[in-house]
């Protein structure tokens, strides 16, 4: 590889991570909080490249062949635009034994006779205690997520957990009854009333007995 | 330096960076055309899991690459006498200990471990500091926390067994002595390059074998059904060995690699230790990068005995502590 060679390659990598963090791309990768960390990293490649990319095209310093696979990365980007993950990794990792989620900060509950807005690790938590502190019984709750189903041809709102970068997320979901599946992938908010006693140990999940559904927007953050 | 076109004579029409360039720009202009051409859902989501591999560890990887040019440039050798017993095998429990000391990840540990040896120290002391430091850092040690709540037992198992085979490691390297086989790439400072020139070298160098790691290990975590992981679950021997296998497949960061091991709650505790202690000391990524670093015959050797070390003192520590 030629120094000029070598300069491109690494300005390429550069332009693809201040393009991920400018258009909002990144959040399909990594955790929000990466996004100043991912511009200042592609700034400071940048300006490392622009020496070697002005230099003559005879100048050479040795590189492993590997090297070449650094252009890879922006090339994938741009011809295959790879989506948030979603139903498909979903369904392939739904059937891990996983851990109930941790509690939240603050336990939501329930009061009045609106719904209860609650995120799907919130309700599948809320679920699991025995004291049913949040109030969950007989309580019309709102969700939000993606649609995912399973063999046995039910559905699910769904929602990934990512805690490092999208290759480690886990799955988070509810069955949903009483109402026709949406579109695979389609992401929806529904109200329901929880199926006590569905979803007390962390090995099933809960079930929904939905009497609203809409179809939103996918959210800016695919991730939870 | 550069130099204008007419100084240099004869320049070729067809170069390598105009031919890359152009096949770069051809990829962007004519996404409208391939997109549709790679509508495969499995695909898809191999090149979400790969990109953002390389995402998240490229800022790590450059930090790595930037820390160990100043190392090599400018911490005094004296200094280093001072904090490391010029007898290596006193110099790798110290090493091991530093570790506690870098906040970063396993890609920014390779390239700093390279800078160390670059700046005199001893192999075997390098590559301690190379096991110990993504293991033992801050920043694992409060994930791991976070991950087990309820469990500080699982942090103090992984802080002493990730040690234990960091040090173990290492002694093993000085015992071995030159029969390590260890290929030291030429120094970059003897071309004339400044800091600067030598921290991108060493970062295509690096960033080139992080690639390969980044592609193989989100294929497994694309492919490979977790249930079968999972089956494995009941026994405890098989358990270990499972969890052990998968670290190193998996290769995730070892600051998130707790809330995965959290979430295997079929399998015993020393089996999720093993899980925390092997993936950030070995895993297909690093065995790419330090193969590239430091030369296939070495890693043939220091990639199995890693890998063993780790299992046995993982297996030990969990058997005492959890």
């Amino acid at each position: 590889m030629t120094s000029p060679t070598q300069g491109l390659v690494v300005a390429a990598l550069a332009a693809l991570l201040v393009r991920i963090s400018l258009t909002g791309e990144y959040l399909r990768f990594v955790q929000p909080w990466m996004r100043w960390p991912l511009l200042a990293t592609g700034a400071l490649l940048a300006l490392m490249a622009l020496r070697p990319m002005l230099a003559r095209e005879d100048a050479r310093s040795r590189v492993p062949r590997s090297s070449w696979l650094i252009l890879l990365p922006l090339v994938i980007v741009f011809s295959v635009a790879p989506p948030p993950l979603g139903a498909y990794i979903a369904e392939r990792r739904a059937e891990q034994v996983t851990t109930p989620p941790p509690a939240p900060a603050r336990i939501p509950v329930a009061e009045g006779g609106r719904p209860l807005v609650l995120s799907l690790e919130e309700f599948t938590w809320g679920v699991a205690q025995s004291d049913d502190v949040m109030g969950l019984k007989d309580q019309v709750v709102r969700l939000e997520g993606f649609v995912s189903s399973d063999k046995a041809g039910d559905w699910y709102v769904t929602a990934l957990v990512l805690f490092c970068c999208a290759a480690d997320v886990a799955v988070v979901r509810v069955r949903a009854t009483g109402a026709e599946a949406p579109p695979r992938d389609q992401w929806v908010r529904v109200e329901g009333v929880w199926d006590a006693g569905s979803g007390t140990s962390a090995s099933v999940p809960p079930t929904l007995e939905v009497t609203r559904v809409a179809e939103i927007d996918a959210p800016r953050n695919p991730y939870s | 330096m550069s130099s204008g076109p007419a100084a240099a004579p004869r320049r070729p029409l067809v170069n390598q960076t105009s031919v890359v360039a152009l096949a770069l720009l051809g990829t962007i202009l004519g996404q409208r055309w391939i997109q549709p051409l790679t509508d495969n859902e499995s695909l898809r989501a191999w090149c979400t899991m790969f990109v953002a591999l390389v995402v998240q560890a490229t800022p790590f990887l450059l930090g790595g690459v930037l820390l160990s040019a100043v190392i090599s440039r400018f911490l005094s050798e004296r200094l280093l006498r001072r904090v490391l017993p010029r007898n290596p095998t006193l110099a790798v429990p110290v090493a091991g200990i530093a570790g506690f000391g870098l906040p970063g990840c396993e890609c920014a540990a390779v390239p700093v471990s390279e800078g160390l040896m670059r700046r005199g120290v001893a192999p075997a002391a390098a590559l301690t500091f190379l096991l110990a430091a993504p293991a033992v850092n801050p920043a694992v040690i409060v994930s791991t926390a976070v991950a087990f709540p309820n469990d500080h037992l699982m942090v103090v198992a992984r802080v002493v067994a990730s040690l234990t085979t960091a040090i173990a490691v290492g002694w093993w390297c000085v015992a071995r002595g030159d029969a390590l086989g260890m290929a030291r790439r030429p120094d970059a400072h003897r071309h004339g390059g400044g800091l600067v020139a030598v921290a991108l070298h060493d970062f295509l160098h690096a960033g080139g074998f992080l690639v390969v790691g980044a592609m193989a290990a989100a294929a497994v975590n694309t492919f490979v059904p977790r249930a079968w992981v999972d089956s494995l679950a009941g026994q405890a021997l098989l358990g270990v060995l499972a969890l052990a296998l998968f670290a190193f497949v998996a290769a995730l960061c070892s600051e998130s690699d707790a809330f995965v091991a959290a979430s295997l709650t079929a399998f015993s505790d020393t089996a999720k230790l093993t899980f925390l202690v092997v993936g950030p000391a070995m895993d297909i990524k690093l065995a790419a990068m330090e193969s590239g670093q430091f030369g296939y015959r070495f890693a043939r050797q220091f990639v199995p005995v890693v890998l063993v070390v780790a299992v046995a003192s993982a297996a030990l520590v969990g058997r005492v502590l959890l």
